[in-house]
């Protein structure tokens, strides 16, 4: 377990930032309640290739775990591939969608669709925020505003209004249905 | 002039001579040396008069009575009072007579045309032309005109000092006196004219001398009250022939057009409305077209030729009025009166020739500074749109046309009204489909023409063949079924579009910020003392019409039209840097807001889109809101922005409903009770439709770092979905059940009970605007009135008790007296009854009385026992302290308490003896 360096920093906030964009800072200044004295704030950790979200006292209590034995701690962002690159998993979902500036609804239809790791269609999208960019990172509600994961915007909000049924919408990066999918992985 | 007039001779000669053969045979022979070779006036002549017009002076003393008699037949009527004026009255007669005349001869066509063309000459005593320049009678009436001048200024000349003024004056009475002559007196009117004339052409050389010098002397004569009072009636006689019968009558146009530019502002201002009411009745429901060449050679009955003649008269008399309403349009006197009579023609007959002029000169006026002119104008446009059914839409067009581009012209400066009046326009619902297809259609075309290039010749010409077919079969469609549809959508489209046009200008141009000439121009009109319009007038009703037309709006515009409304919303253009007096007031703001979700929910078709971006600007909104209020429309503005965003729009996400709860809660504390009512009224809705909300009236903060959320609320913050007020408490309500207004009081009591809530039943049946309505206190008072407490209705109700019947009185007469004045409301009371309720009450009074006393009387009786039974063991106490002196004081004391019990019960019951005689005594008393 060891704080991130510079890029590896770079590349997490890049990231982070495609979802919350100015919320970022909300994100970097969230004060955290745990420990003997209430105060603190969370801070990024690298433990076995993978980036956790800790509050400060946690931190400071796992450093009595040995690296070996300290499976995880915090909530985990996302990991770092062998290639350097940084990926988020569907853990950070809570993370990103209390902060998430564009969103897209699904239709109760869709849902399972998405949740199987399929692309978002037109005609399973139920709302959209304005203003959506290209390429922008979107998170997926269903429309009684539960997360149910995040991906990229295949096309902006313009776009997509003359888009036929079945072209996508958003493509898929990561959905709950992880969590029983990749169990193992996770 | 003299120019044209010369050369016309022969042709004036020509007409005139057959007419003499014709209707005036005993005319007495012209004098032989004059001779009409004479008459020719070269410019050389005029020429040497002009050098040497002092010698020509003597001409103007001539006596032309006396050479006038010389001319005139014994026939002379007689008729004339002899008043110096005669000669002239005479000649305006003749005049007047020769119209009348005209018309009775309306046989005669060609005739008519004629005489039309005649110059007039009008109260001033200046010479007007009729319009109709181009026709063959041209010079023979400049010729007329002339020979008429010469008329006048020889015979006034030497008979009266008073020279022009006094024949004005005549006028109207002579006009008066016309309409009674028989037809006999206007034949010999006509011979006496005749004559006049031949006296004319001889002393012609001597007018054009005088004509030189000839001014119109300003003479105060009778009085200008009487001369108003007379031209009034006069006006109306007129008016009341044209109205009975306007196709014999119609040459008395002509004279009311005379009074029309009248030097008298008022006499003018009179003419031209009694001219207007004449017009909006005798106007027919169509369009004249002046028929062609073609057509008046063809061979016509006599009823059509009647009907054509009408028309063209009407029609040139009609021009020369409006000529004569935008003239006077600029003078400052009469340009409101000119202004009332286009907006009422423009009401009554828009479907009428020169509509267009007309609008060409209102239009502008709705921009006055004037606040009558421009309302006037404002009216009669909005009328223009309302009445299509009228005109058929083509004014409506033009006028919007006109004003788009006025408006434009004027850099988006104008007053508001002038845009608010496109609020009056109407569409069909399916216009918009329909113009989309039709641009489809064109874009077909496009297409299919360019394929027809590449095709070879015979295709080309099969091709057109089955076009040429199918544009037959269009036509006979259109000219058979529906013609007016298509119009209809061709004209409406063209008005949609330059609506549109100047509702963009608007927007885009309120982005800037104020250049240095917009800031000139607000300064200039501040200090000319004008209302000033502020910088940017015409956004608000912009943003109205917007929001109004929204469903017309294409779906291709509203990419741009969103982003432009999001920079609005945001203050404009660069809106952090620029001072805050020159970014978009709050009410704008709000409205922008609102127009952007009217649009979007116009066209829900085409996507649902969470307006994310709005959201924030109207959460950011709320705090600067309180600071502005100044207007009721303020507040309406309010109202209407959360009934729009927070109500209708569909679905939110919790996290930001609940930043919106919180945020309302807190700025109820602040606002009026009318804003904190609707701001709670949303609340309320909100936390009926949105159940984890209702976490909030929870005393226990939540929160917390679970799941991601924001741990602490941020009040200050301007993103409502991150604002973690989810994790806060609605503490303000509570303050707010405390509040003054008992609306308030009340409705806050009603959320703080929601929690427990879990029947789904709306409870909230106001919407914000309603209760704006409701409770608004702008206008002074308190809304809804208080209601008197219920004490005072008690009393009053007890003055004027009802009939109460006696049964129920049994019950009243209870040790506690106490009256249940409710049911002594409902029941019946008769004469003799209310004597035995009296009884009743008087010993039910007695009762309570006695009560009273009995228990003073008891109170007494118990304070003197005691103290007498103090006195008696004090009295006890000193008869035992003389008998054992001797003793010890212990043995004393011990004994002291044993007496009281035991030795002294007879004492005690012999002074008890007086006491219920006091009593007694007292009661007697009392």
């Amino acid at each position: 377990m060891r704080p991130l360096d510079e890029p590896e920093m770079t590349q997490v906030l890049e990231k982070l930032h495609k979802f919350v964009g100015s919320n970022l800072k909300h994100v970097l200044e969230r004060p955290s309640h745990e420990g003997p004295d209430g105060k603190g704030g969370y801070v990024f950790r690298l433990h076995k290739q993978r980036c956790y979200y800790v509050s400060d006292a946690l931190v400071r209590r796992a450093t009595n775990v040995g690296r070996d034995k300290l499976f995880g701690l915090g909530t985990c962002l996302g990991k770092f591939t062998k290639s350097g690159k940084f990926r988020l998993t569907v853990t950070c979902l809570d993370l990103i969608a209390a902060h998430a500036k564009h969103k897209i609804w699904l239709k109760p239809s869709a849902e399972m669709s998405f949740l199987y790791g399929n692309h978002v269609l037109k005609s399973g999208l139920g709302r959209i925020t304005d203003n959506t960019q290209q390429y922008q990172g979107v998170v997926i509600y269903s429309m009684s505003d539960v997360p149910l994961g995040f991906g990229v915007a295949a096309k902006s909000t313009q776009d997509c209004r003359k888009l036929d049924p079945n072209d996508i919408v958003a493509l898929h990066q990561a959905d709950l249905g992880e969590y029983l999918r990749m169990e193992d992985e996770l | 002039m003299p120019g044209v007039s010369v050369n016309s001779k022969t042709m004036s000669s020509g007409g005139k001579r057959k007419r003499k053969q014709k209707g005036v045979p005993g005319v007495a022979a012209l004098p032989p040396e004059v001779n009409e070779e004479d008459l020719y006036v070269s410019d050389e002549d005029l020429q040497f008069i002009k050098n040497h017009a002092l010698y020509a002076g003597f001409m103007a003393n001539l006596d032309t009575a006396t050479i006038n008699k010389a001319f005139e037949g014994p026939k002379k009527p007689p008729k004339k009072a002899d008043k110096p004026r005669e000669d002239i009255e005479s000649r305006y007669e003749e005049r007047a007579e020769r119209n009348a005349a005209r018309l009775d001869e309306k046989e005669d066509a060609m005739d008519v045309e004629e005489m039309d063309a005649l110059p007039v000459k009008s109260l001033t005593g200046e010479l007007r032309y009729l319009s109709a320049p181009k026709k063959a009678s041209d010079g023979n009436a400049l010729l007329e005109e002339r020979k008429q001048k010469a008329n006048g200024t020889i015979k006034e000349k030497p008979s009266e000092s008073h020279v022009d003024a006094p024949a004005k004056e005549a006028l109207p009475v002579e006009k008066q006196e016309k309409i009674k002559l028989t037809k006999q007196e206007r034949k010999k009117l006509k011979k006496e004219e005749r004559k006049k004339e031949k006296d004319a052409e001889k002393a012609e050389r001597a007018e054009r001398a005088d004509a030189s010098k000839e001014e119109p002397v300003e003479v105060n004569y009778i009085s200008v009250q009487q001369r108003r009072i007379e031209l009034k009636s006069h006006m109306a006689e007129l008016g009341m022939g044209l109205l009975a019968n306007p196709e014999t009558n119609i040459g008395s146009l002509k004279e009311l057009q005379e009074m029309c530019e009248d030097r008298d502002d008022r006499v003018a201002s009179l003419a031209l409305l009694s001219s207007m009411a004449v017009f909006k009745d005798i106007l027919p429901g169509y369009r004249i077209r002046l028929p062609t060449e073609k057509e008046l050679e063809v061979v016509v009955s006599k009823d059509v030729r009647k009907l054509r003649d009408f028309e063209t008269a009407l029609l040139k008399h009609y021009q020369k009025y409006v000529q004569t309403l935008i003239r006077a349009a600029k003078s400052p006197a009469r340009r409101i009166t000119s202004l009332k009579c286009m907006c009422a023609l423009l009401e009554a007959a828009p479907h009428f020739n020169y509509r267009d002029s007309m609008l060409k000169a209102v239009v502008p006026r709705t921009m006055s500074f004037d606040d009558d002119i421009s309302r006037l104008a404002c009216d009669a446009v909005r009328s223009l749109f309302k009445n299509e059914a009228k005109h058929g839409g083509e004014a409506t067009v033009e006028a919007v046309q006109l004003i788009a581009e006025l408006v434009k012209s004027r850099r988006y400066r104008v007053r508001p009204c002038v845009v608010e009046v496109f609020m009056d326009l109407s569409f069909d619902d399916n216009i918009e489909k329909s113009s989309t297809t039709t641009k489809m259609a064109e874009k077909a075309n496009v297409k299919k023409s360019k394929r027809e290039q590449k095709k070879d010749k015979k295709e080309k010409k099969r091709e057109l063949a089955k076009q040429l077919r199918k544009e037959v079969k269009d036509d006979f469609k259109e000219a058979s079924s529906a013609p007016d549809v298509i119009l209809r959508k061709k004209l409406q489209t063209q008005t949609l579009a330059a609506m549109f046009e100047t509702y963009f200008g608007v927007l885009k141009s309120s982005l800037e910020p104020p250049d240095d000439k917009i800031l000139a121009a607000v300064s200039r009109e501040i200090d000319e003392g004008h209302e000033s319009l502020g910088l940017r007038p015409l956004l608000g009703p912009s943003l109205d019409g917007l929001g109004k037309f929204s469903y017309l709006i294409n779906v291709d515009f509203m990419a741009d039209l969103l982003s432009t409304l999001g920079v609005a919303a945001a203050g404009g253009k660069n809106a952090e840097t620029r001072p805050a007096e020159d970014l978009l007031s709050v009410g704008e703001r709000l409205q922008c807001c609102m127009v952007a979700f009217k649009i979007v929910r116009s066209n829900l078709d085409a996507l649902t889109i969470d307006l994310r971006e709005f959201y924030v600007q109207l959460y950011n909104l709320l705090f600067e809101f309180n600071s502005v209020r100044q207007d009721m429309k303020y507040s309406k503005v309010f109202a209407e922005a959360l009934q729009v965003m927070l109500w209708d729009s569909r679905q939110h996400d919790m996290q930001r409903a609940a930043g919106f709860l919180k945020r309302l809660a807190t700025l109820a504390l602040h606002l009026a009770p009318a804003e904190a009512m609707s701001a709670l009224v949303t609340v309320q809705y909100l936390l009926q439709r949105y159940k984890k909300c209702r976490n909030l009236l929870d005393n226990d903060g939540g929160g917390g770092a679970v799941g991601g959320n924001l741990a602490n609320y941020e009040p200050d913050g301007d993103d409502p979905d991150v604002s973690g007020a989810l994790s806060s408490v609605l503490w303000d309500v509570t303050l707010l059940r405390k509040h003054t207004h008992p609306g308030v009081a009340k409705i806050a009591t009603e959320i703080s009970s929601m929690s427990a809530m879990t029947d789904t039943t709306s409870i909230v049946s106001l919407s914000p605007s309603d209760v704006i309505d409701i409770y608004s206190t702008r206008e002074g008072g308190f809304r809804p009135p208080v209601q008197p407490p219920p004490k005072l209705a008690k009393r009053k109700a007890f003055k004027n008790v009802g009939p109460i019947s006696v049964s129920s009185f049994d019950d009243l007469a209870m040790p506690g007296g106490r009256i249940d004045l409710e049911e002594a409301k409902i029941s019946v009371i008769s004469e003799p009854e209310s004597v035995e309720i009296r009884k009743r009450l008087a010993k039910d009074f007695r009762t309570l009385r006695n009560f009273r006393e009995n228990e003073l009387l008891r109170k007494e009786h118990s304070r003197v026992t005691a103290r007498i039974e103090l006195l008696n063991t004090y009295l006890a106490r000193k008869a035992i302290k003389l008998k054992k002196t001797d003793k010890g004081i212990k043995a004393e004391t011990t004994k002291r308490s044993n007496a009281r019990k035991t030795s002294k019960p007879s004492k005690l019951e012999k002074s008890l003896k007086p006491v219920p005689v006091i009593s007694k005594k007292s009661k007697t008393k009392k």
